[in-house]
């Protein structure tokens, strides 16, 4: 009887510990209406799985993703933190981790430029008023605002002072692997003899960024806009227009308050299908001498043989034996002929495909001149500045 | 289509680069008699190496 209530009491944990059938399938249709795209709809089931389940890291990461796909990237900030924080050893993590750092930059916070966080964590603190003096454990690490740092993650008490106003102390957790962003509001004290700034207010970042493009039919994510156009921070697909030039498409990725002028190097449709011209004419000549070069190899080939089958013919025919009075089919004069045809036609046949392999190469590097930006695959990344640094890539796609 | 091209063209040369590997035509080099048409009055010289016409001493020789 005992041991029946202790495996009832066992099973009945561990079904507690499974998502109930409602929860599972109000996840699943919120994943599926986020790969599908449908970023309203997946919100609504995934915040219903939430509900049913908060302590289920599943649901805040995917709300997390579509926080970012509708650039509400405070959201993503803390869906992201709560799902690291109720499980930090998800296979998922890295992941989250990196959507996390996404959304820092797209929020326009300052970029942690640190060694790798890998066990660690980092903070950030901004204050209304800059200046005031951060101490972390009783340690002091410098005046507001403090850009992100490595720390050691877990709980950390933080004590913020600066004269005038009055002093804050609160406890934060700081989770490996990711930047803490902590904002504190200080008031003015009003005991102090030192004078607050009372002007002060903290500096707000706008939501917004800019795309500057020259004059033409331009397009950002498929919808038409001319000169300065607001777009939201994170990345856009830019395509430009411009009559007897080639489409010119680019991906941006745009921090809040950034303004990107855009100046593309447009292709003259005309002269980039003439070296494609060029280039498929140079590939055919390229091919004809390759196929002069395999028929002059085969004539060669075919002489060498005749004249080995000579001296094998006739080396065998023996004076001493009966039979050698036949009168001889070929000389020596007939070998020495074969095997001149040979060389000849070996040498003809070397040249030729040298001069295919040239042709070719020439006709192939014009071909990759004059190949038209393919429009089914994402464009590459416009070369502008970016906050924190770049790096130049040539991507080569086959 | 243009990298079908290229792509073929690569092949045609992989095939054509096979011609390189074949044998060269014989020369005219010999071990001994049984590598030289006899029939026709050659004899292999054994300092070159070479098949040569024996010259015909004959009934006119002095």
């Amino acid at each position: 009887m005992m041991r029946s209530c202790a495996l009832l009491l066992l099973l009945a944990g561990v079904a507690s510990a499974q998502p109930t059938p409602q929860l599972s399938k109000e996840f699943q249709a919120g994943v599926d209406a986020f790969r599908l795209g449908h970023l309203d709809e997946a919100r609504t089931q995934l915040e219903k799985a939430r509900a049913l389940d908060p302590k289920l890291p599943g649901p805040h990461r995917f709300l997390a993703a579509v926080a970012q796909a509708q650039g509400r990237w405070q959201d993503c900030l803390d869906e992201a933190r709560t799902a690291l924080a109720l499980n930090p050893h998800s296979s998922e993590a890295p992941e989250t981790r990196k959507l996390h750092g996404e959304c820092r930059t797209s929020a326009g916070k300052e970029p942690y430029q640190g060694p790798e966080l890998v066990d660690g964590a980092a903070i950030a603190v901004t204050t209304n008023v800059p200046g005031a003096t951060v101490k972390i454990g009783g340690l002091t690490y410098g005046g507001t605002p403090l850009a992100p740092r490595p720390i050691a993650a877990g709980s950390l008490d933080l004590e913020l002072a600066k004269p005038g106003w009055k002093s804050a102390k609160l406890t934060v957790d700081a989770p490996a692997g990711i930047v803490t962003d902590v904002e504190v509001e200080l008031e003015p004290d009003p005991n102090s003899t030192a004078n607050p700034e009372l002007t002060s207010k903290p500096t707000e970042l706008p939501k917004i960024g800019w795309i500057v493009a020259p004059p033409g039919d331009l397009r950002i994510d498929d919808k038409p806009g001319t000169g300065e156009v607001e777009v939201a921070p994170g990345e856009h697909t830019v395509e430009l227009r411009v009559p007897d030039k080639d489409p010119w498409r680019r991906r941006v990725r745009i921090s809040a308050g950034q303004k990107l002028e855009l100046h593309p190097a447009l292709v003259d449709t005309a002269a980039r299908e003439h070296d494609e011209h060029i280039g498929l004419a140079l590939l055919g000549g390229g091919g004809a001498l390759l196929a002069a070069g395999f028929a002059t190899a085969l004539i060669s080939e075919h002489a060498s043989a005749d004249a080995r089958e000579i001296i094998r013919v006739e080396s065998a025919r023996d004076p001493s034996n009966p039979g050698y009075d036949i009168e001889p089919a070929h000389t020596r004069a007939d070998v020495d002929a074969a095997r001149n045809r040979a060389n000849n036609f070996a040498l003809i046949s070397d040249l030729t495909f040298g001069a295919a392999l040239v042709t070719a190469g020439v006709g192939a590097y014009y071909l990759f001149k004059g190949e038209a930006e393919r429009s089914d695959v994402p464009p590459p990344f416009a070369i502008a500045p970016t906050r924190g640094g770049a790096f130049v890539a040539k991507e080569l796609r086959w | 289509m243009v990298k079908l091209v290229i792509a073929a063209l690569l092949a045609a040369f992989a095939v054509g680069a096979c011609t390189l590997f074949d044998d060269d035509p014989p020369a005219n080099t010999c071990k001994s008699d049984q590598d030289c048409f006899r029939s026709q009055g050659e004899t292999c010289n054994q300092t070159k190496h070479v098949c040569e016409m024996t010259i015909d001493a004959g009934v006119d020789a002095p």
